[in-house]
């Protein structure tokens, strides 16, 4: 990629990272075990 | 203050992610969409960060390499590169396994950040939003489920 020549070096610390959280695990359908 | 911050001006420190513009090959990998760079071939975790990784300086990209994950200032330019046309014509010349479109669009960057004069080099980015150029509602879906992002099949929403 070509975006030019480098300007200034920056520190960049967001308070809360902008990243979702991990999908929460879902728990398996249970079984239905016929009689 | 001691060290390289005391070099630092107040504007060089920022608590806000960047934003820049990047393109992507949407591809299928066990029925589920990955994100891969558009020249580089790296896989973009979902819901986890990508962080750099410099075989010379490691994560944090340096001025004087070419190191870190980059990403464009403008719209356009990200266009551009992906090889379409802005608005019309949109056609890729690229083509890979299992691909199934093209996206561009939104990326936050942060970290240690080397700003140039037409896009940065980031230590760390998670996309921010999504436009499908040659993808479905379906593939939209998908991937807004997985990366948990806004993502349009509408490339004319890009014109917007």
């Amino acid at each position: 990629m070509e975006i030019g020549e480098p300007e200034r070096e920056i520190e960049v610390w967001p308070l809360e990272e902008p990243v979702p959280e991990e999908m929460p695990v879902e728990a398996p359908e249970p079984v239905r075990i016929p009689a | 203050m001691t060290g390289a911050k005391e070099e630092m001006s107040p504007r060089d420190i920022l608590s806000e992610p960047l934003v820049g513009w990047r393109a992507w090959h949407v591809v299928y990998e066990n029925s589920l969409p990955v994100l891969v760079s558009w020249s580089l071939n790296t896989a973009w975790p979902a819901r986890r960060k990508l962080e750099a990784a410099c075989e010379q300086h490691g994560p944090r990209p340096h001025r004087d390499h070419d190191c870190g994950i980059h990403a464009f200032k403008s719209r356009d330019d990200a266009l551009a590169y992906a090889g379409c046309l802005p608005y019309e014509g949109l056609s890729f010349v690229r083509a890979m396994e299992g691909r199934a479109c093209a996206a561009v669009g939104r990326v936050s960057l942060w970290g240690r950040v080397v700003a140039h004069r037409g896009g940065y080099r980031a230590q760390f980015a998670y996309p921010y939003e999504l436009f499908l150029i040659d993808g479905d509602q379906g593939i939209a879906r998908d991937l807004a489920r997985r990366y948990a992002v806004e993502v349009s099949a509408e490339p004319g929403r890009l014109a917007a």
